[in-house]
């Protein structure tokens, strides 16, 4: 049952400084030339709103999302070359009985603005030099780093493996001609600015450039979020052969002193004109908690995206889990998603 | 019943309402915007010499796919490449050396995605394949083909192609099999890019070629303003003003240096884009073809008049300074306005 909930304080106030900047935004977009700097120049503005359906096998229950919110990019440049880009992403995010949610969600019924990508990224050094970033990122680490699916159903295993998927903070970026690598300290906070006594998240990937057939890359990650301290060594892969691709990341490492290996496969296929993605899925979990043997968790997924122009993308995916930790029932998930890009 | 939106306030949904406002102006790209990367590896590959680069995002609509597909029929515009884009500019010690643009082409291995080079008048450079998933790719991205492209201009990159508009023509780039469909869909590319960086960023190309001319002539030129409308009627001593562009020089604190004057010039019965740099006291500063002088000795005829000043015809002791004193009396009456 859905209800309304308290607030509190700090939620409340970011939600009116994103509100204000984009207001803000509309308002120089709107009326260009006359104010000091013309935010519309270089800007990329779009509405994205997008309603998500799950049904939980196990519950026998249905939950929904319904997420709008605005996609910002703007590229700052001057005579002398482009000064740096923002990147603001904020989406009031809505879920009526969402029984598996992020964790920043109080419960299955909780709604809030929802920050995914919202940074600025410095590149006023120059063409060879790293970049600087600052604001809210994706951590740094494995495939999620390249393939990017926020908004998505297609999902790396970036939040279940590290604990958080993106949080507040800083990083340094850049590539070379062989490599492109970034390495990021943040507050642990996740959607929050808010952090508690002694969180911290760093991270850094060093990979080959992801332009190219075969991609590789290696991570390494260390964080103290709340109780749970987790430090992870990974290494990913992407293969593209004509139409189809093979993505995979392993990661070891231990989850407060506990020994953890986490993996994903994935085999993609896209038709010639990238209106339709279709993925098998593979994702595998264990733990070995205080060496009494390891307890291991597989799931499977397939998944298809439908993308007909440039406002739509219908996506379907079904997660059935093969094996649970300590041998917990079973579940299978189907999700439908209706995106549309104003 | 679930009732999407029940959650949100009031004060929300009026806010998204406005924003819906102003982004419905602008033309929506699929991909979320935190995918987009700018292609720094391949400004660097393609202009090593360059130490910075500008972008400029602008609106690739349908009418820019129109022009495409009454131009190269039976080829459009492929739907992710509408929507806004970039042309990323080159730069030296902040002056402009080329462009470097990334398009992407349809092709039965999916999209393939390249970033060409063109230099400021608009020929190609180079390129370099930033996304290719076929066995063709290393071949066509060796020099051996890319050389083929090298220097070509809109119009010779169209007579590359075969009568279907969609592949090279053999009887000029013989190819093996296995290549052809892929170096078909390069060329395309190609000449759609250069097309399009045309019609769509046309203002900002000419502002870049005027830059870079400025600095030959002005050591202090910062920044340069084209005049907007800009035309003559006049087609007097050779020089075609009706086709000229001008553009005023700025030092780094706006101070006015002079204006650089473009424009055709019949020369021994032949058109050269041929510019002038007039200071603000009406002095020839600098002078230059695009595309080279007819002779040695033309070049020295022209260079003679660098430092003079023209503002009578009697002065003129050739048909090159004639041409000199339209230029500047052109320069001279739009610097006054």
């Amino acid at each position: 049952m859905a209800c309304r909930k308290y607030q509190p304080a700090s939620r409340r106030r970011a939600a009116a400084a994103t509100a204000a900047l984009y207001c803000g935004i509309a308002l120089n977009v709107a009326s260009p030339g006359t104010a000091a700097i013309d935010f519309s120049d270089n800007l990329r503005l779009t509405l994205d709103v997008s309603s998500r359906s799950v049904r939980y096998s196990l519950a026998d229950t249905t939950g929904h999302s319904t997420v709008a919110g605005m996609d910002l990019h703007k590229v700052f440049s001057g005579e002398n070359g482009d000064i740096g880009t923002l990147t603001a992403q904020a989406y009031w995010t809505d879920n009526n009985n969402l029984v598996k949610h992020p964790g920043f969600f109080d419960d299955e019924d909780d709604n809030r603005l929802v920050y995914r990508i919202f940074n600025f990224n410095y590149s006023g050094f120059g063409l060879h030099k790293p970049r600087l970033r600052f604001g809210h990122m994706e951590i740094p680490f494995g495939l999620e780093q390249t393939i990017n699916t926020n908004g998505t159903l297609h999902d790396s295993i970036h939040g279940p493996n590290l604990g958080i998927k993106a949080d507040w903070g800083a990083s340094i970026n850049g590539e070379t001609a062989t490599f492109e690598y970034e390495v990021a300290v943040t507050r642990g906070g996740g959607q929050t600015w808010h952090r508690d006594n002694g969180d911290f998240v760093y991270a850094g990937r060093l990979g080959t450039q992801r332009h190219r057939n075969l991609v590789w890359g290696l991570s390494a990650y260390s964080s103290e979020l709340g109780a749970t301290s987790r430090t992870r060594f990974g290494i990913d892969m992407q293969w593209y052969k004509g139409l189809w691709a093979l993505l995979g990341e392993v990661s070891t490492g231990d989850n407060d002193n506990q020994n953890v290996l986490n993996s994903l496969l994935e085999v993609n296929y896209r038709n010639p004109t990238e209106q339709w993605l279709a993925y098998l899925q593979t994702r595998y979990f264990s733990i070995d908690p205080n060496d009494r043997g390891w307890d291991e968790a597989l799931q499977s997924l397939l998944g298809v995206r439908y993308t007909p122009d440039n406002h739509w993308a219908l996506s379907a995916q079904y997660q059935t889990d093969l094996s649970t930790f300590r041998g917990a029932a079973e579940d299978r998930v189907f999700s439908l998603q209706l995106r549309y890009r104003f | 019943m679930y009732t999407p939106f029940r959650h949100l306030p009031g004060a929300t949904l009026l806010l998204l309402l406005i924003l819906l406002l102003g982004a419905a102006a602008s033309p929506v790209f699929a991909q979320a915007y935190c995918s987009l990367r700018d292609p720094v590896i391949s400004i660097d590959r393609l202009f090593p010499e360059a130490d910075n680069y500008r972008s400029v995002v602008r609106v690739v609509d349908r009418a820019v796919r129109q022009q495409v597909s009454r131009e190269l029929p039976p080829n459009t515009l492929h739907f992710g490449e509408l929507g806004r884009h970039t042309l990323y500019i080159a730069l030296k010690d902040n002056i402009p050396l080329g462009f470097v643009h990334s398009r992407s082409e349809q092709s039965r291995w999916g999209l393939i995605e390249v970033a060409w080079a063109l230099d400021l008048s608009l020929r190609i450079k180079d390129f370099h394949l930033q996304r290719c998933r076929n066995a063709a790719c290393n071949d066509l991205q060796a020099l051996q083909f890319r050389r083929h492209f090298f220097k070509k201009s809109y119009a010779q990159l169209r007579d590359m192609l075969a009568p279907d508009n969609r592949s090279v023509d053999d009887s000029q780039l013989p190819l093996p099999e296995k290549s052809k469909a892929l170096a078909g869909a390069i060329l395309v590319c190609g000449i759609k890019t250069a097309l399009i960086t045309q019609y769509v960023w046309g203002k900002e190309v000419a502002e870049a070629q005027m830059l870079a001319r400025a600095r030959q002539a002005f050591n202090d030129a910062a920044t340069v303003e084209l005049v907007p409308d800009f035309h003559s009627e006049r087609a007097a001593a050779g020089v075609r003003a009706e086709q000229a562009q001008l553009a005023r020089a700025y030092d780094k604190q706006g101070r006015l240096l002079g204006a650089v004057f473009h424009a055709p010039h019949d020369i021994e019965g032949q058109a050269y884009p041929v510019w002038w740099a007039i200071d603000n006291r009406a002095a020839i500063a600098g002078v230059a073809s695009d595309s080279g002088w007819p002779s040695e000795q033309v070049g020295r005829v022209f260079d003679a008049t660098v430092g003079k000043s023209f503002s009578a015809s009697q002065q003129c002791a050739n048909q090159v300074e004639l041409m000199a004193l339209e230029a500047t009396r052109t320069t001279m009456a739009n610097l006054k306005e």
